[in-house]
């Protein structure tokens, strides 16, 4: 893992140049706009930084591009290394969407199967339904943090967790960064 | 191995005319043989059953007595050889187990045999389960023309051997092991076990998975460990004492361990979950974490688009132009971890507000710089927060949230 303040300090680095190449071109933004390129130019700087290794970043820059009117401003962002790193994300992406098919196939299947299972298993004994009760507990669990975590509806349960432990690093790394820029620039505005 | 070679390769030669004989005449020469060869032997006593019709039951001592001799290296003698009259009848079948003997499973039994060393090595073939799935509907072909008994024989070695395969083909080679172990208690304990295996393996020639289970079953009643072949693709993996050992239970169990291992991480990075055991409650603490870090970034990029008209956070590039770039990096990050040394990060941050006033007169937004006390106290007060728990740092913020998120909406409508 690397260590937070290296990684806050990349993140950092490719926000703020991703910022200045986005100001460069436009003069006035209403609050939205602005809120909205910062967040972007943030979630691109540090998807960026992690070029494309784990499967979230790529999501997120998958997002991005998605747009047509993001787009633009995306590969301005990112600027010149921008067009490898589109074609790296569009590579994975194209594997994504084939396995997408099959994996909601997969889904379907499954879901008949547990609804039959329930309607049949009447008397079963208390251990075996608190298990499947713990089970199902655990999968709506899952099911949730595969939305929140970008592009990880179609993983397995192991690198589920191995992308949110990444994905956190990254949250808290973000989060932290913005806090302090924003409290050091209201103190400046405000004095 | 090697030793046995010149002897093999010699009653090899011997009969070689033996493919006239009936079984019946190949088994009194074979009985005359070993007694002739094998006198001082641990094993003579199993090979010593000259009853007819134990033929097969003999057969079957002599491979499995066979199979434990190469299993056990310390036993010197690897003098354990086929005998002729069953020689060439197995000649066929060494040739075909010939190319797919290579390693295998009982790995460490033998090394990869070549021509002659593979007609030697008949009789521990039959431990040596792996065999690729050619050999054995070839064997079986082959070894069916001789004779009945033979060929039941071979029919049911055979089937053991295609156990092997599809033993190989699973990614677990516990009943290897299970096999070797029990070949070795049989060489150790003697004729009963034989005996007894040989009546199970009778009754169980119908189904391979049947045996598969029956073996696993003797593994875990002998208590035998199941470790996995040096194979490079394959996870290596060890059966604890007393669980399943087929391949499915064990590769659940490596995923298993695997989670809960990186649930331990997400334990780690997530605050408060300590004290939560279970894997619902953990995800659930993870999933309220993430939204929490998800709903502050976009609170925090809203706040930022609101304090900076202009987009220009031009304190980096101040800071850059005033001081050594890397130093002030670092000092930004110091200054943003607050972990580090607090009284460092605080005389850093200390010092680069005195510079900023300069630059910033020129700007449009503010006047006066505040002195520096306030300036240290709202530092103080945020380092402070920052050090205890990301927790004890949201609640501050979720006020914020609720009212920022408000005008959000708001403005959007």
């Amino acid at each position: 893992m690397r260590s937070p303040s290296s990684l806050k300090q990349e993140f950092l680095k490719r926000w703020m140049r991703g910022l200045q190449r986005c100001t460069s071109s436009k003069k006035d933004m209403n609050v939205l706009e602005r809120k909205k390129v910062i967040k972007l130019s943030a979630d691109l700087a540090i998807a960026s930084a992690r070029n494309g290794t784990t499967s979230w970043s790529r999501a997120l820059i998958a997002n991005a591009s998605r747009d047509n009117d993001n787009r633009i401003l995306a590969e301005r962002i990112l600027g010149p290394e921008s067009d490898i790193l589109i074609k790296r994300v569009s590579t994975s992406v194209g594997t994504v969407s084939c396995n997408r098919k099959i994996r909601s196939k997969k889904i379907l299947k499954r879901s008949c199967n547990s609804v039959r299972r329930v309607r049949k298993g009447t008397h079963l004994p208390q251990k075996v339904l608190a298990k499947s009760i713990a089970k199902r507990l655990v999968q709506k669990r899952t099911q949730i943090l595969k939305r929140l975590v970008p592009g990880g509806e179609f993983m397995d349960e192991l690198s589920l967790i191995e992308e949110t432990l990444d994905y956190i690093a990254y949250l808290r790394a973000q989060v932290d960064v913005m806090r302090c820029i924003a409290s050091a620039t209201e103190l400046i505005n405000h004095d | 191995m090697n030793r046995a070679l010149p002897e093999m390769s010699h009653c090899l030669n011997g009969p070689g005319k033996c493919t006239d004989m009936t079984v019946l005449e190949r088994q009194r020469a074979r009985v005359r043989w070993q007694q002739s060869y094998l006198g001082g032997s641990d094993f003579g006593g199993v090979f010593l059953e000259t009853s007819q019709a134990d033929q097969v039951g003999n057969f079957q001592d002599l491979v499995v007595g066979g199979s434990s001799c190469s299993v056990l290296d310390d036993v010197g003698t690897h003098s354990v050889k086929p005998d002729p009259g069953l020689e060439n009848g197995w000649l066929e079948l060494g040739r075909l187990e010939l190319p797919n003997m290579g390693f295998g499973s009982g790995g460490s039994m033998n090394g990869s045999p070549t021509g002659l060393e593979m007609n030697s090595s008949i009789s521990k073939t039959s431990s040596c389960p792996p065999t690729e799935a050619q050999s054995a509907p070839e064997a079986k072909d082959k070894v069916s023309v001789p004779a009945e008994k033979m060929s039941s024989a071979a029919g049911r070695d055979s089937s053991k051997k295609r156990k092997a395969d599809k033993m190989q083909n699973t990614k677990v080679f516990a009943e290897d092991d299970a096999k070797y172990k029990r070949s070795k208690a049989c060489a150790e304990e003697g004729e009963s076990k034989i005996t007894t295996e040989q009546a199970r393996i009778k009754n169980n020639t119908s189904t391979p998975t049947t045996n598969n289970r029956e073996t696993s079953a003797d593994s875990s009643k002998e208590n035998s460990k199941a470790s996995e072949v040096q194979k490079p693709d394959y996870i290596h993996v060890r059966a604890r004492r007393g669980q399943a050992t087929d391949s499915h239970s064990l590769a659940e169990r490596v995923r298993r361990e695997k989670i809960s291992e990186r649930m331990k991480y997400l334990q780690d990075l997530v605050p408060g979950c300590n004290k939560i055991t279970g894997k619902a409650g953990m995800l659930d603490e993870i999933i309220n974490y993430v939204q929490s870090l998800q709903r502050q970034v976009e609170f925090l990029s809203m706040k930022l688009a609101a304090v900076n008209p202009r987009l220009d956070f031009n304190i980096d590039d101040l800071f850059a132009k005033e001081f050594n770039p890397v130093q002030q990096v670092a000092a930004c990050c110091g200054f943003e971890m607050g972990l580090n040394s607090p009284d460092m990060a605080l005389r850093r941050t200390l010092s680069t507000p005195v510079s900023l006033p300069e630059p910033y007169l020129d700007a449009s937004c503010f006047t006066q710089l505040q002195p520096p006390p306030t300036w240290d106290a709202d530092l103080q007060n945020l380092l402070n927060l920052e050090f205890h728990q990301e927790r004890s740092i949201s609640f501050p913020y979720q006020p914020f949230t609720g009212s920022i998120e408000a005008s959000n909406l708001k403005m959007e409508i």
